[in-house]
């Protein structure tokens, strides 16, 4: 025989569940609830990839809204009850967050993950001339510094965003997966030959501040996204270039596909903002102005010495070399520039008569 | 079998096949790539393009094209000359050496470049870099003539 309850810890509606079920009676209201999804089959558009959110987004409550009312945890889509709490989400509307790719970037991010640890042949670093291995340190010391911004900052907004665009958000939590690994990987290699962990720099550390600080998500995510990690494409890539060794090659090959992803994230998240916000040409301006002042620091950035010349000693072969290095750092200027240029173009937001990057490195 | 043809890319898909387990650790790739190969040096008498489909972990399937800057997201464009000293890098050295990368050929824009219509189909060539590194790296295992 079970005892009532009386306990105090129950409030009323507890108890009279607990009554019920001790009289072998159930509520089984879920069992018999049909709304709103019961009955779906989401399958594979390719079964070799598997079950991807492009697929079930296809089969249910793929599209989100563009001005959720609700302020929830609970899944798009799902059934709720109507006194959930308010999570104070302050990115309230699909235009502040949304880009047309970020469904499939998630999926792309996590299926090419990688280790630092197991992915990278480490044994195949081997002793390089001093000057070498100082300018590859250098190098990995600046993006071990640099990288961690592209967590930091998503984390600082994800909470805020609302979970009905739980794409974006998700696919920001590879980003920052992306960037810690990417922190790993840097300090692993300033530590693991004999160079070890360099120079930071004060302008360095603005610019993060900047980014870090920026008073709404899309322009970080302008200074970050495009400008910042555009930036940092081209170095991965030139280290990739450059590298001395197996072991660099491979880390500057996964790093790039990290951060092309996110990239690419942040230009048409840039177009979905301009073309979907109230104001377009408010918001146009707002931007241009943003970039007007970030520009500014791209010369700052590639007239550093501590950044071009360790570039110019691996291009060149060595200290010795270095006015050969300098082809490198210029190739990388005029890439940089054209490339950051296109991507603004095709957010639409056309850069190329306003800019004062100059075409050409002043060297 | 000759390069360029079909049958070579496809000779190299056969390989991608036998190493699936590498290519489904580097992940899915979903790319359309360019391979143009500019006419001249091998009697060619114009350039020919194979458009290369990666829908899968690897490439599934492999056509010659006309179009191939409006088919491709991006194409991988040099001489008769730079794809055959990749091709013998890649066999020489059981895979390209640090100076014959697709990424190390194509940084400085010569000897081979990467052309697209949009900076974001650009950027595919980077978010795919090691699944295209590894398909090319089968070459290895392809015995190669190089006769026009």
């Amino acid at each position: 025989m079970v005892s009532p309850v009386t306990d105090t810890i129950y409030n009323s509606d507890q108890k009279e569940y607990i009554e019920g079920l001790n009289r072998g009676t159930f509520d089984l209201q879920w069992l018999k609830d049909e709304r709103p999804t019961f009955g779906v089959h989401a399958k594979p558009r390719n079964p070799k990839r598997g079950l991807t959110l492009q697929d079930i987004n296809a089969a249910f409550a793929g599209e989100p809204e563009d001005a959720p009312t609700t302020r929830v945890m609970a899944p798009r889509g799902a059934v709720y009850d109507d006194d959930l709490p308010d999570m104070g989400y302050t990115y309230n509307e699909k235009y502040l967050v949304w880009s047309d790719n970020v469904v499939a970037l998630y999926e792309e991010a996590t299926a090419r993950q990688w280790s630092a640890t197991r992915d990278i042949p480490w044994d195949k670093l081997k002793k390089l001339p001093e000057d070498i291995e100082r300018a590859e340190c250098q190098i990995a010391t600046l993006l071990s510094e640099i990288e961690m911004i592209a967590a930091d900052f998503p984390a600082k907004w994800l909470w805020q965003m609302n979970q009905h665009f739980h794409e974006v958000k998700m696919f920001l939590c590879t980003q920052a997966m992306d960037e810690a690994r990417h922190l790993e990987v840097f300090r692993k290699r300033a530590l693991a030959n004999g160079g070890g962990l360099m120079h930071c720099l004060t302008g360095t550390e603005q610019f993060l501040k900047t980014i870090l600080h920026a008073p709404t998500y899309v322009q970080g995510s302008f200074l970050m996204h495009i400008l910042g990690e555009g930036i940092v494409l081209d170095i991965f890539r030139g280290g990739e270039f450059l590298a001395q060794n197996e072991t660099e090659k491979e880390i500057y090959r996964l790093c790039m596909q990290d951060e092309a992803r996110h990239v690419s994230y942040g230009t048409m998240h840039l177009k979905y903002y301009l073309e979907n916000h109230p104001d377009r040409e408010k918001a146009l301006a707002e931007m241009h102005t943003l970039a007007d002042v970030a520009e500014l620091g791209i010369p700052g950035f590639l007239t550093n010495p501590f950044i071009i010349e360790p570039l110019a000693v691996l291009m060149g072969g060595g200290v010795k070399h270095i006015d050969q290095g300098m082809d490198a750092v210029r190739l990388i200027w005029g890439r940089m520039r054209e490339e950051y240029l296109s991507r603004c173009e095709l957010a639409g937001m056309d850069r190329r008569a306003r800019t004062r990057i100059p075409a050409e490195a002043p060297y | 079998m000759k390069f360029p043809t079909v049958e070579w890319f496809e000779a190299l898909e056969k390989q991608a096949e036998k190493n699936s387990d590498t290519f489904r650790r580097l992940g899915f790739c979903e790319a359309a790539v360019g391979v143009k190969v500019l006419a001249a040096e091998n009697g060619q008498t114009r350039d020919r393009s194979f458009l290369l489909t990666f829908n899968s972990y690897s490439c599934n399937s492999v056509e010659e094209v006309d179009n191939i800057e409006q088919a491709a997201d991006f194409v991988m464009e040099a001489n008769f000359g730079t794809w055959k000293e990749m091709i013998e890098n890649i066999t020489a050295n059981g895979g390209a050496d640090l100076s014959h990368t697709l990424n190390y050929l194509v940084m400085p824009g010569v000897p081979m470049k990467v052309t697209s219509h949009d900076q974001l189909k650009d950027d595919v060539f980077s978010r795919f870099i090691s699944t295209f590194q590894e398909f090319f790296d089968g070459a290895q295992h392809v015995e190669t003539e190089f006769s026009g």
